[in-house]
């Protein structure tokens, strides 16, 4: 078969194109996925003030959630698996940011019943993103462990990417802290929505972390 | 017809004289041909001979005529052989008419339709004169027969008749009686 | 279905190698399509996903349309419309099916990407790679496989985690990875491997079949007779062989078009429909000759053979035709007819030459003979008979000459009537030698019969025509014998199938180089000097009709020495002989004549005692006999017998003519006549029946037979007496 020279390099030029969009495209969706979120300062032991009643016979798991954030889909999945391997081990509630504006039914989504759905987690209402701003949480799906002192031992994300499923060092690092007595705070980034509105700079500085 | 150096007067005697009377009809185209037998039948010794050449005149002169013989040549401009056999033996009925063809056609088809026509002989061109003769003879003596028998028969029919009403008369005599 | 496995055939190597690339590309090329569809539904599928799994992206309780829908839309597009236009661009082609191959990989990646890793979405990738194995071509799995690979490679080295969930992962797990996919790879580059062999396979059994189908559809191209296929439901033709387009001098488009029917001479049309319907109705094969009209309006005579084709139900669906141009055959045997036409014309009309001029030449012979008659009557002088002799012996030659030219003419138009029976050679011999002995005293030769001839010794011949022509040779013999000469007669039985009666004389002989001029007509081998009067005719008759008779006539000469003449016919035992033994059988017969007169015409004598000595038990029965014609009508017209056996051959009179006067007579025309011939046809019987005769009798007589066919016949007449009484 034979086919016309101009065809051939249409095609060869097409081809390249494809490859370059490809490449672009890949890269750029690279690029969104591995871009962690943002993190406030985060509270290195358990805050004075907080709706969220302090234990002290198990750590305590705390998760910020935005209800309408998709990747946090995969986080509360991630929370899932932890919840398996250390049910009774720990006390974990997922806090659900409500900003001050938002509608009565703002956090009523499949995302908060999903979390709801896991045994052992308590799920919460963060009216105003108090709780976060307590605690320092800025991006869904940041995920804190306090040990029985109320000494933080994890802060960080628990998916590899955003709403990536599947094993990843956060979880690892939360299930250790869990069920070792973990000696070294771990921190790992989070990839998620962010929970309050946040200006221009805001982002900028929290890039750099 | 064989050549035969025997004595000619010898042979040639097959007259009788109670043929001498017989009325002969000679009916052919050809002259010559008539007048060999005009001859021949002159020499014997037959005194009632009638020739026809012309062969439209044929029937007229035999129902005029009445022969004892019919000499007839078949091949004849205007009425043919045939036709006058058919009519010969037609007009002849029950009674017995010799009719001897004579003919120089040698196909055996014309010998037999001639036959069945109603030729009493046939005798082929050029025929041997002394056969012609004693063939005449034969046929005449059996006409002669058939003659003489017809008187009988008609004799005796009348002498039946005769006796007849004589029986019928004296059966009425009786009766009368 | 054909049996895929086993060794793959031998075939055509080329033409197989054809139908196998073109049987891969079909697969390669609806491979194509197939991924074309599936390109454009994955790109549609990414983008309801995206819209449905993550369809915004939240800062607080502002939302944006996520990403996750942008990618769905942007790259998911840019993955499969390339692919697309390959396959239109380049259906089939290499490159075609490897762009997919990538693409089709990469789709996997989006999707993964697009449901945030789930485990599940993973088995999109091994769906793919069966799927690109629908190409059944190994190498395309082999760019799919590099960019999964590259895939994990890449994500492996950025962003271990993302792969395998832990920072650092461990070597085992991209051994794993990768292992699962070399796994199905395998396999599905075996079923690869597996459909190219079956492809071959067919390819091959394909070329084998397609080979000899060429063969037997050469056979039907190339055959020198014209041959076609005519469909039974429409009629119309379905196929011919270049033969046929030629002999009826359409193309063979045109043929298509047409049926048969249409091509066949209006005149042959119902035998056509005739024969189509006897095979219709199971008739396997049949011929016809028939006409066709050519384009061009000529007439093509034609030898069709046509049989039916029946389906594998035994359906009859087509006819097969072969035609035969036979043409020149039907002009030739026209031309023959013709000729055979003209022929029998030009022999009637010599038939009716020679009758006329006999008919001519007889009437003034006959005036010339009968003057001469007369004048031999009328006492001539020496001198005027020796004239008269002189007159009527030229006659006579001439009479001779006429009568043989017509015997011969007869005899070569086969009109001479034979009749063959047993004659017995003594009687015959007798008859001719006491004909000739007149001339031979003339000529003061001695006649005399070499040694003694066996009285019972038959042979098969016509008694008048073997006599005539032993007169011939005798006549001949002793007319060109000097004075005081001898002819002697002799007879010898060369063997069982023929017997020999020579004819020798003691006269000068003749030269060896004119022998074979002797049976030529009117070749008188220069004797005129001689003085000896002949038509020239005589032998050349005689060797026609020992011809005629299945014998055969010769000539043995030396000069100063004499001359031999040789005559050969077959014998055959003697009809008395034979007698007793079928008298034997035959006295259990109830019927037999209860009495009367029976009148017997018949020349040959053993047939004479034969019916005597038949009769010589029944004394109530009077025979009476007759060798002559003549004499027979004589007797029947003098004695009136109650039957008259007659014989057909007679010397004088033929049978017919004997038959014709006695039915002419009115004394005779009662008399039941039984006709006994030895060469009856049955046309023969029936004009005889026609004529008049009662019934007939075949030679050599059956004794039983002949008994009931005169019982027969005569109660017959005695009943047709009583039924006239009554």
């Amino acid at each position: 078969m034979t086919y016309s020279r101009k065809k051939i390099l249409i095609t060869t030029l097409l081809g390249a194109t494809w490859l370059a969009a490809l490449a672009f495209g890949g890269k750029t969706l690279f690029r969104y996925e591995t871009t962690p979120g943002s993190v406030g300062s985060v509270a290195s032991s358990w805050p004075s003030v907080s709706i969220v009643p302090q234990h002290t016979d198990k750590p305590t798991l705390l998760m910020f959630a935005h209800p309408h954030c998709p990747c946090t889909r995969a986080s509360v999945g991630e929370l899932a698996q932890i919840m398996a391997h250390a049910l009774g081990k720990v006390n974990a509630y997922v806090l659900f940011v409500k900003p001050p504006n938002a509608g009565a039914d703002w956090d009523d989504t499949d995302l908060r019943s999903s979390a709801a759905a896991i045994p052992g987690v308590t799920v919460l209402t963060d009216e105003n993103g108090k709780e976060a701003a307590r605690f320092g949480a800025e991006t869904s799906g940041h995920t804190l462990v306090f040990d029985r002192n109320g000494t933080l031992v994890f802060t960080g994300g628990i998916t590899s990417s955003r709403g990536h499923a599947g094993d990843n060092a956060g979880e690892s690092a939360v299930l250790a802290a869990l069920t070792q007595q973990a000696v070294e705070r771990a921190r790992t980034p989070v990839f998620g929505c962010s929970l309050t509105k946040r200006g221009p700079n805001a982002e900028r500085k929290l890039c750099s972390n | 017809m064989k050549s035969d150096p025997e004595g000619i007067d010898e042979r040639w005697l097959p007259n009788n004289a109670l043929f001498a009377k017989m009325k002969i009809v000679v009916i052919d185209d050809e002259p010559a041909n008539v007048a060999l037998l005009e001859m021949m039948l002159d020499e014997g010794g037959y005194t009632r001979v009638k020739t026809v050449t012309d062969s439209r005149l044929a029937m007229e002169t035999c129902v005029v005529f009445e022969p004892d013989l019919v000499l007839l040549d078949l091949m004849m401009p205007h009425v043919d052989g045939f036709t006058i056999l058919e009519s010969l033996r037609a007009a002849a009925g029950e009674a017995f008419l010799p009719i001897i063809v004579l003919t120089a056609d040698a196909n055996e088809s014309t010998k037999l339709r001639a036959l069945r026509a109603g030729a009493t002989d046939f005798l082929l061109k050029p025929f041997d004169q002394l056969e012609v003769l004693l063939r005449m003879n034969n046929l005449l003596e059996t006409r002669r027969l058939h003659l003489q028998l017809d008187m009988q028969v008609a004799a005796y029919a009348d002498a039946v008749r005769e006796r007849t009403s004589e029986l019928r008369d004296a059966q009425t005599q009786l009766q009368k009686v | 279905m054909l049996e895929l496995t086993g060794p793959i055939p031998e075939a055509s190597s080329a033409r197989a190698e054809e139908l196998f690339q073109e049987h891969r590309h079909q697969i390669f090329c609806a491979t194509d399509k197939l991924f074309e569809r599936l390109m454009l539904f994955q790109w549609v599928a990414c983008i309801v996903i995206a819209l449905v799994v993550s369809p915004r992206t939240w800062d607080g309780e502002a939302s944006q349309v996520h990403i996750h829908v942008w990618s769905a839309l942007l790259i998911g597009g840019a993955i499969s419309l390339f692919p697309v236009w390959m396959t239109r661009a380049f259906p089939g082609a290499v490159a075609t099916r490897y762009v997919i191959g990538v693409a089709q990989m990469l789709m996997s990646a989006l999707l993964i990407g697009l449901t945030g890793g789930r485990i599940e979405t993973h088995f999109h990738v091994f769906g793919s790679l069966v799927v690109l194995s629908f190409y059944r071509d190994w190498r395309v799995l082999v760019p799919a496989t590099i960019v999964v690979a590259l895939d994990h490679f890449l994500r492996g080295i950025y962003l271990p985690y993302s792969v395998y969930g832990v920072l650092s992962a461990s070597p085992w797990r991209s051994i794993e990875h990768a292992g699962w996919v070399v796994f199905e790879n395998v396999f599905l580059v075996i079923s690869c491997f597996r459909s190219i062999r079956e492809m071959r396979f067919i390819a091959n059994r394909t070329a084998a079949l397609e080979a000899s189908d060429q063969k037997s559809r050469q056979l039907f191209d190339d055959a020198p007779i014209g041959m076609a296929v005519v469909a039974i439901d429409n009629e119309k033709f379905k196929q011919v062989n270049a033969r046929f387009s030629e002999m009826v001098g359409y193309s063979a488009d045109e043929l298509m078009e047409r049926t048969p029917v249409e091509l066949t001479h209006p005149d042959d049309l119902a035998a056509t429909q005739r024969s189509v319907k006897a095979m219709l109705e199971g008739t396997e094969r049949c011929s016809v000759e028939k006409r066709y009209q050519r384009k061009n309006g000529d007439t093509l005579w034609a030898d069709r053979t046509a049989c039916v084709i029946r389906d594998k139900d035994g359906t009859p669906r087509d006819f097969l035709i072969m035609v035969e141009d036979i043409t020149e055959r039907k002009r030739a045997e026209a031309a023959l007819r013709d000729a055979k036409k003209e022929a029998d014309r030009a022999n009637h009309a010599k038939s009716e030459f020679l009758s006329r001029m006999s008919h001519e030449l007889r009437t003034p012979l006959n005036a010339i003979l009968g003057f001469g008659q007369l004048l031999e009557r009328q006492k001539p002088t020496p001198q005027q008979r020796a004239r008269v002799e002189h007159i009527m012996s030229a006659g006579r030659h001439l009479l001779n000459l006429i009568n043989e030219v017509l015997d011969i003419s007869r005899i070569e138009a086969g009109h001479l009537q034979l009749s063959v029976e047993p004659v017995s050679i003594t009687e015959v011999l007798e008859e001719a030698l006491s004909l000739m002995r007149p001339l031979a005293a003339d000529r003061s030769m001695k006649l005399c019969v070499d040694g003694k001839i066996d009285n019972d010794l038959h042979l098969l011949a016509d008694r008048q025509r073997l006599k005539q022509v032993l007169l011939n040779l005798l006549t001949n013999a002793v007319k060109y014998t000097p004075v005081g000469g001898r002819v002697t007669v002799s007879v010898e039985h060369s063997d069982s199938t023929k017997t020999r009666l020579i004819v020798t004389d003691t006269g000068s002989g003749i030269a060896k180089e004119k022998l074979a001029r002797l049976f030529t007509p009117f070749d008188r081998l220069d004797v005129e000097p001689s003085g000896v009067e002949g038509t020239g005719l005589g032998l050349a008759l005689c060797q026609r009709l020992m011809q005629a008779m299945g014998g055969d006539i010769g000539v043995h000469s030396v000069i100063g020495e004499g001359t031999a003449f040789w005559i050969d016919l077959p014998p055959v035992e003697s009809p008395l002989k034979a007698l007793p033994k079928a008298l034997e059988t035959a006295t259990d017969d109830a019927s037999r004549p209860e009495g009367g007169r029976i009148l017997y015409i018949e020349d040959n004598l053993s047939n004479l005692t034969l019916v005597e000595q038949m009769l010589a038990e029944q004394p109530q029965v009077e025979l009476l006999t007759a060798m002559q014609g003549s004499l027979g009508l004589d007797l029947a017209r003098k004695h009136r017998p109650d039957l008259i056996l007659l014989d057909l051959h007679l010397p004088d009179l033929p049978g017919h003519e004997v038959l014709a006067r006695l039915r002419a007579d009115s004394l005779t025309c009662q008399i039941p006549v039984v006709v006994i011939s030895a060469d009856a046809t049955t046309r023969q019987i029936q004009r005889l029946l026609a004529a008049g005769a009662r019934n007939y009798l075949t030679k050599p007589l059956d004794i039983g037979q002949f008994f009931r066919v005169i019982d027969e016949t005569m109660h017959g007449a005695d009943r047709q007496v009583e039924a006239a009484v009554a």
